[in-house]
C-alpha cells in the first residue's frame, strides 16, 4: 500500500478500501489546510473550507477516474471552493485577511532551542507570514500551490485556469518580493 | 528584456529547482496543521462512506449485475422477436399454401376444401354470384368459420365453387367488397356479414341474382334470393315478380327460404 500513487490510492478508497483514504489524507491534510489557512488567514474558515473539499472528495469518489494528477484534481476543488466561499458571502479574500494572528497561534515553538533562538524563530516566522499575507491574490496562490501542493508551472496554470506564462509570470513576482522582503528584514 | 527580468528569471529558475534560500526558510518554519478533532471526523465520514458502498454493491451483485441484466435483455428479445415471427409464418403459411395450420372448430365440411383447384378469379366471380355476395366460396377456401353458414345453408352448392386462395395470381387480389368479407371472417362473422349484406340496395341484388339465373345457376339465384329477403323481408311480392326473372318459381323460393330460415334458427 506503502508504494502506491496517490491515483492508485484515490481508486483502492473508490473501491471501498477506507485506509487508502487514510494514507491520502495524511500526506494531502497539511498542505491543503495551510494553502487555505494563508490564503484567508483565518483558522475557523480555513477548516471549514477543508472539511468541504475532503468531503466533497469523498462524496465524489465513485465517479473518480484518473485524468490528472490526484494532486491536481484536489487543489482544483479547492481553488475553486475558495472562489465559491467568498462570492457567496460577498467579501473579497484580501478585507477578510486577519492573518498572523490565527497563523502564529499554529507556530510551536522550536524543540531544543534557547529562548533567543526561540524569539529569533517567531520573528522570522512572523517575517515571512507577513510577506505572503502582503502578496496580491494571485502571486500568493501560485507561491503556496509550488510550496505546498509541490506543483509545477503546468500544474499551477491548470488549477488556477490561465496559461503557464501568466503562472510562471506570478510565481516569480511572489519569489522576487519575497526574497527581497526576507532581505530587508535580516 | 531588461537585467532586471533576467535576474528575476534566473531566481525564478533556482526556486524551481527547489534549493532557493526562500523555499528553504518556508519550509523550515513550523507548519500549522488541522486540529485532531477535524481529521478523526474526516477520516471516520471516509470510513462510514466506504462501508456503505461495500454494503450497497457486494461482490455478487457488483460482479453479475451487468451480466445477469444483458441476458435477462436478451432472452425477452428474442421471445419477442420469436412471438412476432411465428405470427408472420402463420399468416403467410395461411396466405400462400390456402391451409391454415390449424382447423377451427367451426369450420365447414371438408368435402368443400377438397373442390379447392378453380382459377381464382373464377372462383372469386362465381363464389359472388352463388352466394349473393360471394361470401361462403371465399370464406370456405381461407378456412373460416361455419358461422358464414347462416347466411348460406348450402354449403354443398357453394364449396363446389371454392378455389384456390387469391394470393396466388396477381388476378387473385381480392376486390374491395371481398376484401371486406375477408377481414370480416377474422373478427365476427355474422353481425358484419349482415352489416355488408345490407349495404346492397335492392337494385343490386336483384341484377346478381337475374345473373345468376341465366347463367343457368338456379340454385345459386334462389340461395341469393333467400338471402335478399333476409334483408329486405318487408319488399314487397308485386314488386318482387317484376324484378326477377319470370320462370323462376317463387312458390318454391318461399319454400326454401321457410326451410332455410328454420335450418338458422
Amino acid at each position: 500500500m506503502a508504494d502506491l500513487t496517490d491515483e492508485e490510492l484515490m481508486l483502492a478508497y473508490r473501491d471501498g478500501d477506507a485506509h487508502a483514504f487514510e494514507q491520502l489524507y495524511l500526506k494531502h491534510k497539511g498542505g491543503l489546510y495551510r494553502y487555505f489557512l494563508r490564503k484567508c488567514g483565518n483558522a475557523s474558515i480555513a477548516e471549514e473550507l477543508f472539511q468541504d473539499v475532503w468531503m466533497k472528495l469523498i462524496n465524489a469518489r465513485e465517479h473518480y477516474e484518473v485524468k490528472a494528477k490526484f494532486s491536481t484534481w484536489l487543489y482544483q476543488m479547492a481553488h475553486n471552493h475558495f472562489i465559491d466561499h467568498y462570492r457567496k458571502h460577498s467579501i473579497s479574500a484580501s478585507m477578510n485577511r486577519n492573518f498572523q494572528d490565527d497563523e502564529l497561534e499554529n507556530i510551536p515553538a522550536g524543540n531544543n532551542q534557547q529562548p533567543e533562538q526561540q524569539a529569533e524563530f517567531q520573528q522570522q516566522m512572523e517575517t515571512m507570514l507577513q510577506l505572503i499575507s502582503e502578496l496580491p491574490d494571485e502571486q500568493r496562490e501560485a507561491f503556496l500551490l509550488r510550496e505546498e501542493a509541490g506543483m509545477s508551472l503546468a500544474e499551477i496554470a491548470e488549477v488556477t485556469g490561465v496559461n503557464i506564462e501568466t503562472a510562471k509570470s506570478r510565481l516569480r513576482y511572489a519569489v522576487n518580493r519575497l526574497r527581497k522582503g526576507m532581505n530587508d528584514n535580516e | 528584456m531588461t537585467m532586471s527580468e533576467q535576474k528575476d528569471n534566473l531566481e525564478l529558475e533556482e526556486y524551481l529547482k527547489g534549493n532557493s534560500f526562500i523555499s528553504r526558510r518556508y519550509r523550515k518554519e513550523a507548519m500549522a496543521e488541522p486540529s485532531p478533532h477535524l481529521d478523526a471526523a474526516i477520516i471516520a465520514a471516509a470510513k462510514k462512506a466506504a462501508e456503505n458502498k461495500k454494503t450497497v454493491s457486494d461482490p455478487f451483485t457488483a460482479r453479475w449485475y451487468i451480466p445477469l441484466s444483458l441476458a435477462a435483455v436478451v432472452v425477452i428479445s428474442f421471445s419477442v422477436v420469436f412471438k412476432i415471427y411465428d405470427r408472420d409464418e402463420q399468416q403467410i403459411f395461411s396466405k400462400q399454401s390456402g391451409t391454415k395450420p390449424e382447423k377451427p372448430a367451426m369450420m365447414m365440411d371438408d368435402k368443400i376444401e377438397h373442390d379447392a383447384g378453380v382459377p381464382a378469379r373464377i372462383m372469386r366471380d362465381e363464389s359472388f354470384l352463388n352466394g349473393g355476395i360471394g361470401i361462403e366460396s371465399e370464406s370456405v377456401s381461407r378456412g373460416a368459420p361455419a358461422a358464414m353458414e347462416d347466411i348460406s345453408p348450402d354449403a354443398s352448392v357453394s364449396g363446389k365453387q371454392a378455389g384456390p386462395p387469391a394470393a396466388q395470381t396477381p388476378e387473385s387480389v381480392p376486390a374491395p367488397l371481398e376484401r371486406r368479407m375477408m377481414e370480416s371472417s377474422k373478427q365476427s362473422k355474422t353481425a358484419e356479414m349482415q352489416v355488408i349484406s345490407s349495404t346492397l340496395e335492392p337494385d343490386q341484388w336483384f341484377e346478381i341474382i337475374n345473373q345468376l339465373w341465366f347463367d343457368g345457376d338456379e340454385e345459386g339465384a334462389y340461395r341469393s334470393l333467400k338471402n335478399f329477403l333476409a334483408v329486405y323481408p318487408e319488399y314487397p311480392v308485386e314488386q318482387l315478380k317484376n324484378k326477377l326473372p319470370q320462370n323462376m318459381d317463387l312458390s318454391a323460393i318461399t319454400g326454401k327460404l321457410d326451410k332455410t330460415t328454420e335450418g338458422t334458427e
